[in-house]
C-alpha cells in the first residue's frame, strides 16, 4: 500500500470502460481515497465510488463541469471538507471528436480545446492552490495521449490539444518545483473506452484487427494499465519525476508497423 | 547557380543517395570531390557527369580505408585537387533491413564502423580544415527517417544513424562560433523508377505491384521520394539560402514518419488479443 492517507481528485472518472476508472481504482488498491468526478452520468459516478468502497477505501463522488471554474472550486472545496486535503490529481477528463481537417466545425474546437485545455487548466491551477496553501506538496498527472507525439488522420484538433499539454505539464514542472509539487503526464495509447467507439480506425472488425497489428504487444490497452502509470508518479517511486511523459501505448507510437 | 564557385566533398558518394546528390551539387554549380573505395566505374561516371558543366571540376578520390587517418588523408586530397572544401556530404553506407533475432556481432560492428565511426571522422577532419581555413562551411550528414522511429527490421540502420543525428546537433552547437552549419537530411522511402530503397535497395518482393502499393498507402504524399528530391534539400543546405539553418534534422520522406497509417499488418498470424471480445471487463480480472 504506496498511497495509504493520500487523498487523490480522479476527473472524467465515471465511464464504465475508461481510463479514469482504472486510475481511480488503481489509487484506491495503494490505499488512497478517491473522489471521483464527471460531467454528468451521476448515476455511474455513484457506482464507481461504491465500488472503491468496495475495495476498502473512503470514496466521494462528485459532479462537476471541468470548464467551470466555479464548479471546479466547488469541487475542490468539497473535496478537502470531506477528506481534509487534496494530495493528488489525476487531471483525466477529456473529449474527442473525429472529421477530416476540411470538415472540422468551430463548434468541435471550442468543445475539444474547452474540456481537454481549458479544463485541465482549472483542475489543475485549483488543486495547485489548495496543495500549496497545505503546505504538503503534491502529484499532479495529466492524461495525455499517444496523438500528442502520433499524429492521427481525422485527429488535428485533438492532436493538438495533448501536444498543448505536453507544454503546459513542463511548464508547470517548473513553477510548481518550489512548493514540492511534481506534474507529470502519461500518454495512453488505444483504451477500448467509450469515448473511442466512434473512431472511424475502429469502425469494422477488419479495422480493429489493423489497428492491433499495428501494436508491438499485439493489444489494447486496459484502463489498469493506465492506473498503474499514474500511481506510479503519485507515489514516492516518483520522488524525483516531474515534467516527465510515460507513454503507456504498447510500442503503439515507437512503430510505423 | 546556386552554388557557383563552391567546392563539395561527398563522402559514400557511390551509394544510391550519394549518388544522386553528388548529381544535384554539380548541376546547381559546385565543384566535386567523389569519395570512394575502390568503386572506380561509379567514381569516374560522377567524375565524367560533373566535368560536363562549361566550368565544372571534379575529381574522385580513392581512400583505403575509413579510419581517422584516412579522413585525414581524404581532406588533405581534396584541398589539393579543389583548392578549398565548402561543402561535405556524408551518405551513409547502405544498409538492408534485417530481423534483430538474425544481427550477428559482424553486423553491428560494420554498422557503427561505417555509419557512425567513418561518417564522424570525415566530418571531423573537414570541419578541422573549415575552422583553419575560417571557411563558413557546410556540413550535411544523410540519415534516414529510421532513425527516430521503429520500422519493420531496421535496427541496425536506424540505431547508427540516431548516433549520427546527435553527433550532427552537438557538432552543429560546437562549430557555431566558426560560422559552419551541420545539418541532417532524413529520407524515407526513395526509388529510381524500378527498384525501391529504404536504406538499402530493398530486395523483397518490393517491384510488385501490391508491395509497392503497401508502401506508398502508408506515404500521405502517395508515393515514393525520387533520388532528386533528396538531394534538393541538400542543395538548399548547402547554398546561402540557408545560412541561418543549423542542427536542423528534415525528414524527407512525404510525410512517411508522422502518421501511423498503413496498410497491411506486420505481424502476421497474431491473434486478436482476448479483449477484443465487446463483452470483455477489465475489471474482472484481478488488479
Amino acid at each position: 500500500m504506496r498511497l495509504e492517507g493520500k487523498v487523490a481528485l480522479v476527473t472524467g472518472a465515471a465511464g464504465d470502460r475508461g481510463i479514469g476508472r482504472g486510475i481511480a481504482r488503481a489509487l484506491a488498491k495503494e490505499g488512497a481515497r478517491v473522489v471521483v468526478n464527471d460531467v454528468a452520468k451521476v448515476d455511474k459516478l455513484e457506482q464507481r465510488a461504491e465500488e472503491l468502497r468496495a475495495l476498502g477505501v473512503d470514496a466521494l463522488a462528485v459532479a462537476a463541469d471541468v470548464t467551470d471554474r466555479v464548479a471546479v472550486n466547488a469541487m475542490i472545496a468539497r473535496t478537502v471538507d470531506e477528506f481534509g486535503c487534496l494530495d493528488i490529481l489525476a487531471s483525466n477528463a477529456g473529449v474527442v471528436t473525429w472529421a477530416n481537417f476540411l470538415d472540422i466545425t468551430p463548434q468541435s474546437v471550442d468543445f475539444m480545446l474547452g474540456v481537454n485545455v481549458c479544463g485541465t487548466v482549472n483542475v489543475v491551477q485549483e488543486a495547485s492552490r489548495q496543495m500549496i496553501a497545505q503546505g504538503t506538496g503534491g502529484r499532479i498527472v495529466i492524461t495525455s495521449s499517444v496523438h500528442a507525439q502520433m499524429p492521427f488522420e481525422s485527429m488535428a484538433v485533438y492532436g493538438a490539444t495533448k501536444h498543448a499539454l505536453q507544454t503546459f505539464t513542463n511548464c508547470l514542472a517548473i513553477e510548481l518545483a518550489a512548493h514540492k509539487i511534481t506534474v507529470n503526464h502519461i500518454g495512453p495509447g488505444w483504451v477500448r473506452s467509450a469515448i473511442n467507439d466512434p473512431s472511424p480506425a475502429l469502425a469494422t472488425d477488419d479495422d480493429l484487427l489493423e489497428t492491433i497489428n499495428m501494436i508491438p504487444l499485439g493489444r489494447p490497452s486496459t484502463p489498469r494499465d493506465q492506473g498503474r502509470g499514474v500511481v506510479y508518479f503519485a507515489s514516492s517511486d516518483g520522488d524525483y519525476v516531474t515534467g516527465s511523459y510515460l507513454r503507456i501505448d504498447g510500442g503503439f507510437a515507437v512503430s510505423k508497423y | 547557380m546556386e552554388l557557383s564557385c563552391k567546392c563539395a566533398l561527398v563522402y559514400g558518394a557511390t551509394t544510391f543517395l550519394g549518388d544522386g546528390v553528388t548529381r544535384s551539387l554539380a548541376r546547381a554549380g559546385a565543384n566535386i570531390a567523389v569519395a570512394h573505395e575502390g568503386q572506380e566505374a561509379r567514381a569516374k561516371s560522377l567524375v565524367t557527369y560533373a566535368s560536363q558543366r562549361a566550368d565544372g571540376q571534379a575529381v574522385a578520390i580513392e581512400m583505403s580505408g575509413n579510419g581517422p587517418e584516412q579522413a585525414g588523408c581524404l581532406i588533405s586530397d581534396c584541398v589539393g585537387a579543389l583548392g578549398q572544401i565548402d561543402i561535405v556530404i556524408l551518405a551513409p553506407s547502405e544498409i538492408t533491413p534485417l530481423s534483430f533475432l538474425e544481427q550477428t556481432e559482424e553486423h553491428w560492428r560494420r554498422a557503427l564502423e561505417t555509419n557512425v565511426a567513418a561518417l564522424l571522422y570525415v566530418s571531423q577532419a573537414a570541419a578541422r580544415h573549415m575552422v583553419a581555413q575560417g571557411c563558413a562551411g557546410r556540413i550535411i550528414f544523410l540519415s534516414s527517417v529510421a532513425s527516430e522511429m521503429a520500422f519493420h527490421e531496421t535496427a541496425l540502420l536506424g540505431t547508427s544513424l540516431a548516433a549520427i543525428n546527435t553527433v550532427a546537433k552537438v557538432a552543429a552547437h560546437e562549430l557555431g562560433k566558426h560560422r559552419i552549419t551541420v545539418n541532417v537530411v532524413a529520407p524515407g522511402w526513395v526509388s529510381d523508377g524500378t527498384e525501391m530503397y529504404f536504406g538499402a535497395k530493398i530486395e523483397s518482393d518490393m517491384d510488385t505491384g501490391a508491395a509497392r502499393e503497401y508502401v506508398t498507402g502508408g506515404i500521405p504524399l502517395g508515393r515514393t521520394a525520387t533520388v532528386d528530391e533528396i538531394a534538393a534539400v541538400c542543395v538548399f543546405l548547402a547554398s546561402d539560402a540557408a545560412s541561418y539553418v543549423t542542427g536542423a534534422y528534415i525528414p524527407v520522406d512525404g510525410g512517411y514518419a508522422i502518421t501511423k497509417q498503413a496498410g497491411g499488418t506486420p505481424y502476421p498470424g497474431r491473434d486478436p488479443w482476448p479483449n477484443m471480445d465487446a463483452n470483455y471487463d477489465p475489471f474482472t480480472a484481478e488488479f
